[in-house]
């Protein structure tokens, strides 16, 4: 009853909520500017929390009630600190990079929905959209390693770009699963049909896309691009200040983008009983926190080959064989019941993902010199 | 190569205890907490100094290893002389200290006034003393303790007399005294009850020349008899009448030829034997015995390879007399290690470098005569956990036997004193003359007793001692007021110093060569220039002094807190305490609140290292305080 | 067409987070593919041997807790044991089993910051490593303790230890003892069959037994390799041999090995610790030796099983305060020796993770 209810009660609002064509743009840029950056001030306050509690210890306590302001006085001490750039660097370049890296991932908020029918602008293209402008964001990477003139940051970057090519296959095949399966590209649309999660008829769909989206926001066990012990910070290594502080803030809003998206597309968005939809994206997006930041906290790190023999030979695989399974159930099954379908992709996730493990090998190894 | 065979097993069971411990407290809450209830820190990070307790003796300076103590003093304020340990140490409460500060002066007769307002045998002191004050000496704890009885030789051996100008010489008294034996603690008696008390004083003596214990039981290549004969004769001189080759049977007969008390000093004489079967064999001799009759000029027939049972320094004695009378091949059997060995360190130097073998860890078991030569039995030992006097006690290992062929076996493992029956004075079960220990008295009205016959065998300067308190006993006895102490040195003056003791170790102490020393009783040892004794008298601590410290200041930047200045500090007036958490609650009342870090109740020092330190708190300047 | 390609060099430290100090490993990379090192040492030079020759004897003892600042204890009593041969003196009974704590405590402490550190340096971010710091810290507090220090405890001495154990140590010495097996479980939950770890460690850098042997390298990282030497063992030194423990060794020499390694070291320790505290006799804990000593000319060489691997001081006298010549064999610089054979043709990754599995300490490398 509550999914139907809540979704008829959102679609009361119009398309173009709240009004005119460039009120709707400037209220909605502003929403998703104080939206993310609020997210990722709080998000930051909880990875270092929860990382403490891990860690058990008790994290940032004293700046503010529960170490609430430390966020607030990291950005103060980032911004009050030398903006350096190297001599050798390549200046242009070195000041442009930072906003390259940044405003794709804001630009990719304009087509999440936050409530049916709340968000910037619902493209009928949304996930193409999506990966499209996800991707630019390695650009920026690139652009900060290059002209840092710095070997560590180089390859840093290098292994952002690697990365991101390598996993964003895998990434659109189970997306493209999920959009058999809505029958739209659109995000709102993909939310408003999941009258069941879609972790729960695309669980293979999910488990490849939560492991690429870790590999494309460069989280454990796939932070290879700044691995600290490695190659100290990898692609921002050289950056200070303010420049910083927007490299850093671009590292965390893309983890609130794949989290945003991942509830969008498989846990059901907005949709949720009792509380107000908005509130219900919050509480998905948080939980996807969780998961990142347990992950985080657990995990060691893969090496750069390791990492692509898993999406070459593991991931992509699984995606396409998920592509064909979903595509098959779509034209044959239309009218499947979800009773039916929901344990039968289960089991089928169960066992292509004992099978491929069992057979799996990473591979690499010692080179001959 | 590998892959996920495991299905991810392994990464969910990580993830597992990740999950858990975020619900475990955490670790920098409860830490203070449980720190304050077990955590008793011996070094801390505060480092404070005692004004009260300094002395200014500059050891923490001279042990920092970063030098970083920074210390001045002067005499100005000076406090003292109190007794320092080498004065408490000494049985007749000789102030080493003190003429240790005239020889370095350059006073030699001074040093010897001071050594003589406690004891008549000052010679026979600087050449045989067993120096309890330089076991207790501060300076020992450092390095060396100083070389006391070598710097009483010094002086000694550089007298002038000076002591005498102040003598003074009380009036008769009428009373008669009788002493039996002419050992260290007779002639002592002796000397003040004459001197300082001016009773007529008779010491009977049965061997054929006085001196007793000093004269039979200890070489003349140690205290040669000249010396011997010099400290008699100055107690002669005193008024002391010494008989020789008179043997006193009944002290009762004494009292009965008019006078009016004695003295029992009889010494310990008899050696005590091995204590295994087949020790009364021809050729097993007594360590007394054996250097009675040397000592005595009488011929004592030794074969060539000769074992002497013990480690004392009477055993030392005898294998070194072994040595000089011919004897080729000498063996010290001792049961414990060298560092258990009761005899003075020096002893077992010399007597090492004058060829004698010392076997450890053996214990004799059994002698047998065969074909003329004696077969020594001995056991292995190993040494087991410590016993009440601090040595670790030798265990027999079992079938660990071996034998020594040899010619004579000398058993000096201890003495005892020979009391006759008529005597009719209580012993004990090691025969020595049972006496209240205040007054030296013993039953039979005005007969006391005193010296090794009372302490079993010990030393000349413990024997001294007994001596001067039976002089005092015995004045008392008599009517006097038994004050024997008289003022021979000049009243001191403090010195300044400014840079502290010297840092250089004891210089060598010359002897005649190993050639020249085997062959006769020449004195071995010989004496210090004035250079070497004043170059070790710049070692003393002056530990009886206290100095006023001007300046006392610790380089914050260069500590690093290892503690070896509060270690080494002779006197306590450093220490280390803490007062991280004090301080951390103090901080954290305001601060920490809101975690509960810190449960207020709980709020209290964790007490000091040293907690004798608290009481001396206010007095104390705070050198550092870290945090 | 291949595209041309050229290699670079990196250089990895002094001021790097994994080179355990100020180590400089100059790399030369082919893409990720490490096709040469240089190690290059020398950052942390104090000079200590000849600071060691310039001071007397008892104030070397503060020096030598600053060879091997994670394994201090170890240090001065090998240090503290030289000085007593030369001296000829023995060390009272309580003393000997209060060192053997105290070694064995350090060994595991030793042992949970190298694992720590090696999980860090495959990329965990920290977990396992405030893990292992939790109980270092209950070490640690446990010297505190006992010497009123956390690093550099100066706590031997010639003839003994500086201050008798306080009465509270034993009850919390006790507690930990049985705790801590528990923790170690606990790690190996977290750490031993982790997939990750396992790929990024098992068949790497492997360090084969003859080329161990050739190297001279000690430790944990020889008996990784399979050969089961311990000083303990093989020539005991203060009174191991009236302990039961076993020698652990692993087969492959990798730097999964490695790790295991010194967990099993951990549980021996542990073991040799619970019958040291068992068999703890009353009496003395110094025998009262001089502070200032002058041992007799001569030279001594005395080696003991540092956590690290076997460390020996070779100390000649010329029979005055100060030691004529201090030579120390650090463990960590010869267990370097090998590096070069086993990094080259890993990746630059694999290159952190094979010089964090042998575990070295600078300070006692450019001493």
């Amino acid at each position: 009853m509550t999914a139907a209810g809540t979704i008829s009660q959102a679609s009361a609002l119009a398309s173009d909520w709240p009004g005119n064509f460039w009120l709707h743009l400037l209220v909605f840029a502003l929403i998703i500017l104080a939206f993310v950056i609020l997210t990722v001030i709080i998000l930051i306050w909880l990875e270092r929390r929860l990382l403490g509690r891990i860690q058990v210890r008790p994290g940032p306590n004293r700046a503010g009630p529960f170490g609430l302001l430390q966020p607030i006085a990291d950005v103060v001490k980032i911004l009050t600190k030398e903006d350096t750039v190297p001599g050798w660097g390549d200046r242009l370049v070195f000041w442009l990079a930072p906003l390259v890296a940044f405003v794709p991932v804001l630009l990719v908020f304009a087509v999440v929905p936050f409530w049916n029918g709340a968000l910037l602008a619902d493209l009928n293209i949304g996930i193409l959209y999506v990966l499209a402008v996800s991707s630019v964001a390695s650009v920026g990477i690139f652009m900060t390693g290059w002209a840092s003139g710095n070997k560590y940051s180089l390859i840093g970057a290098m292994r952002d770009i690697a990365q991101l090519i390598s996993y964003e296959i895998p990434m659109m095949l189970s997306l493209a699963a999920v959009v058999l399966v809505a029958g739209s590209l659109s995000l709102n649309e993909i939310v408003a049909a999941q009258d069941v999660p879609y972790i729960l008829l695309q669980p293979m769909g999910f488990t490849i896309f939560f492991i690429a989206a870790l590999a494309e926001a460069n989280r454990t066990p796939f932070d290879l691009v700044e691995a600290d012990s490695e190659i100290v910070a990898g692609f921002n290594i050289e950056y200070s200040g303010m420049k910083f502080a927007i490299l850093y803030l671009m590292e965390y809003s893309e983890v609130v983008f794949i989290a945003a998206i991942a509830t969008s597309l498989f846990l059901g968005g907005w949709r949720g009983p009792f509380l107000p939809p908005f509130l219900w994206f919050v509480i998905k997006m948080f939980a996807v926190f969780f998961v990142l930041i347990w992950i985080r906290g657990t995990l060691p790190r893969l090496r750069i080959d390791q990492v692509m023999a898993f999406a070459w030979k593991f991931l992509l695989p699984l995606a396409l064989i998920n592509l064909v399974v979903t595509g098959a159930q779509v034209v044959f099954w239309p009218q499947a019941p979800y009773w039916s379908l929901v344990p039968i992709n289960v089991t089928l996730l169960a066992a292509l993902l004992l099978l491929w493990a069992r057979f799996f090998r990473l591979g690499g190894s010692r080179v001959g010199i | 190569m590998l892959g996920f065979e495991r299905y991810g097993n392994g990464i969910a069971r990580g993830m597992a205890v990740t999950l858990r411990n975020m619900f475990r407290r955490t670790i920098t809450t409860q830490y203070p907490e449980e720190r304050l209830n077990v955590s008793r820190r011996v070094r801390g990070n505060i480092l404070g100094w005692s004004s009260e307790k300094c002395i200014g003796c500059y050891t923490c300076a001279r042990s920092c290893p970063h030098g970083c103590i920074e210390i001045t003093t002067s005499s100005r304020g000076a406090r003292g002389p109190v007794a320092a340990p080498c004065n408490q140490a000494c049985p007749a409460h000789v102030n080493a200290a003190r003429y240790i500060r005239l020889i370095r002066e350059g006073k030699p007769d001074e040093a010897v006034a001071v050594v003589r307002e406690k004891i008549p045998f000052p010679s026979v002191c600087a050449y045989i003393c067993a120096h309890p004050c330089e076991s207790s000496c501060t300076r020992g704890q450092l390095d060396e303790p100083i070389a006391i009885r070598m710097l009483k030789r010094y002086a000694v051996d550089n007298d002038t007399g000076l002591w005498k100008q102040r003598s003074r010489v009380a009036p008769p008294s009428g009373k008669k005294i009788a002493i039996v034996g002419s050992g260290p603690a007779g002639l002592s008696a002796g000397y003040y009850l004459s001197k300082l008390g001016g009773h007529s004083v008779t010491v009977f003596e049965a061997l054929p020349e006085p001196g007793g214990m000093m004269l039979v039981g200890i070489p003349a290549y140690r205290l040669p008899r000249h010396i011997l004969a010099a400290d008699i004769k100055e107690i002669e001189q005193a008024g002391v009448t010494i008989e020789t080759n008179v043997q006193i049977d009944a002290p009762e007969s004494l009292l009965e030829q008019g006078y009016n008390a004695v003295l029992l000093a009889v010494g310990a004489h008899e050696a005590i034997g091995i204590g295994v079967p087949g020790d009364d064999e021809p050729g097993v001799l007594g360590g007394v015995d054996f250097l009675r009759q040397v000592n005595l000029g009488r011929r004592v027939e030794l074969g060539n390879r000769v074992a002497v049972i013990g480690g004392g320094n009477t055993a030392m004695d005898s294998a070194r007399t072994a040595v000089r009378l011919g004897a080729g091949e000498v063996t010290i059997v001792y049961r414990r290690t060298r560092a258990e060995m009761p005899a003075s360190a020096e002893e077992i130097e010399d007597a090492l470098a004058e060829g004698i073998k010392i076997v450890f860890l053996a214990a004799p078991s059994g002698v047998t005569s065969k074909e003329g030569q004696l077969l020594l039995e001995c056991l292995r030992m190993k040494l087991g956990p410590e016993d009440s006097s601090g040595r670790r006690r030798p265990e027999p290992i079992e079938g660990s036997q071996y034998t020594m062929p040899l010619d004579n076996i000398i058993a000096a493992i201890s003495q005892r004193p020979v009391v006759p029956a008529s005597f009719a004075v209580d012993t004990d079960k090691s025969n020595r003359i049972q006496v209240e220990k205040e007054t030296l008295t013993t039953g039979k009205k005005a007969i006391f007793a005193a010296g090794d016959a009372v302490l079993g065998p010990a030393t000349v300067i413990e024997a001294i001692a007994s001596g001067r308190q039976a002089a005092i006993s015995i004045d008392k006895y008599l009517g006097g007021s038994g004050d024997i102490d008289e003022t021979l040195a000049s009243a001191e003056e403090i010195a300044d110093r400014a840079s502290g003791p010297s840092e250089d170790w004891r210089p060598g102490v010359a002897a005649i060569p190993l050639g020249g020393r085997l062959d006769g009783f020449d004195g071995v040892e010989l004496g210090w220039s004035r250079e070497s004794a004043v170059f070790e008298t710049e070692r003393c601590l002056r530990c009886d002094i206290t100095y006023n410290v001007e300046k006392y200041r610790l380089n914050g930047g260069l500590c690093i807190y290892c503690g070896l200045c509060v270690e080494y500090c002779p006197f306590d007036a450093l220490y280390m305490s803490y007062e991280y958490e004090h301080g951390w609650y103090r901080f954290g009342q305001r601060l920490l609140e809101q975690e509960q870090l810190l449960v207020p109740d709980k709020v209290k020092p964790s007490g000091y290292a040293h907690p004798e330190i608290e009481e001396t708190l206010p007095q104390q300047t705070l050198l550092i305080d870290r945090d | 067409m291949a595209l041309k390609t050229e290699p670079f060099v990196l250089n990895i430290g002094p001021l790097h987070p994994s080179t355990h100090g100020v180590f400089r490993l100059l790399a030369t990379l082919d893409g990720e593919v490490v096709i040469d090192i240089e190690p290059i040492i020398g950052y942390l030079h104090r000079g200590i041997e000849k600071l060691a020759e310039e001071r007397e004897y008892q104030k070397d003892i503060p020096l030598c807790d600053r060879l091997d600042y994670v394994a201090a204890m170890s240090h001065s009593m090998a240090y503290v044991m030289a000085v007593e041969k030369l001296l000829g003196i023995s060390v009272p009974e309580r003393a000997e089993y209060i060192r053997v704590i105290m070694v064995e405590l350090q060994r595991i402490a030793s042992h949970l910051l190298a694992v720590g550190s090696i999980a860090n340096e495959i990329g965990t971010f920290f977990t396992p490593f405030m893990y292992m710091f939790r109980e270092r810290e209950r070490i640690l507090d446990l010297f505190d303790m006992v010497c009123g220090q956390r690093l550099l405890y100066n706590y031997m001495r010639f003839g003994g230890v500086s201050h008798d154990l306080p009465e509270e140590f034993i009850p919390a010495l006790a507690k930990f003892i049985n705790q801590m097996p528990g923790y170690i479980d606990e790690y190996d939950q977290l750490l031993a069959e982790n997939e990750i770890l396992l790929v990024r460690t098992k068949g790497i850098g492997v360090l084969p037994p003859e080329l161990a042997i050739n190297c001279s390298v000690s430790g944990p990282t020889l008996r990784a390799s399979g050969v089961a030497r311990d000083i303990r063992r093989c020539d005991p030194y203060s009174i191991y041999d009236r302990f039961e423990f076993d020698i652990p060794t692993r087969t492959a020499g990798d730097c999964y090995d490695r790790y295991r390694q010194r967990i099993e070291e951990m549980r021996q320790s542990l073991r040799i610790i619970r019958q040291a505290v068992e068999q703890l006799p009353q009496g003395k804990v110094n025998s009262q030796v001089p502070i200032r000593v002058r041992p007799p000319q001569g030279d001594v060489f005395v080696h003991v099983e540092a956590p690290r691997g076997e460390l020996g001081f070779y100390l000649v006298s010329d029979g005055s305060e100060k030691p004529y010549r201090f030579h120390i064999r650090a463990p960590s610089l010869i267990n370097l020796t090998p590096l070069r054979e086993m990094i080259i043709g890993w990746k630059l990754a694999d290159a952190i993770v094979i010089f964090g599995s042998i575990d070295i300490i600078m300070g006692e490398i450019d001493r």
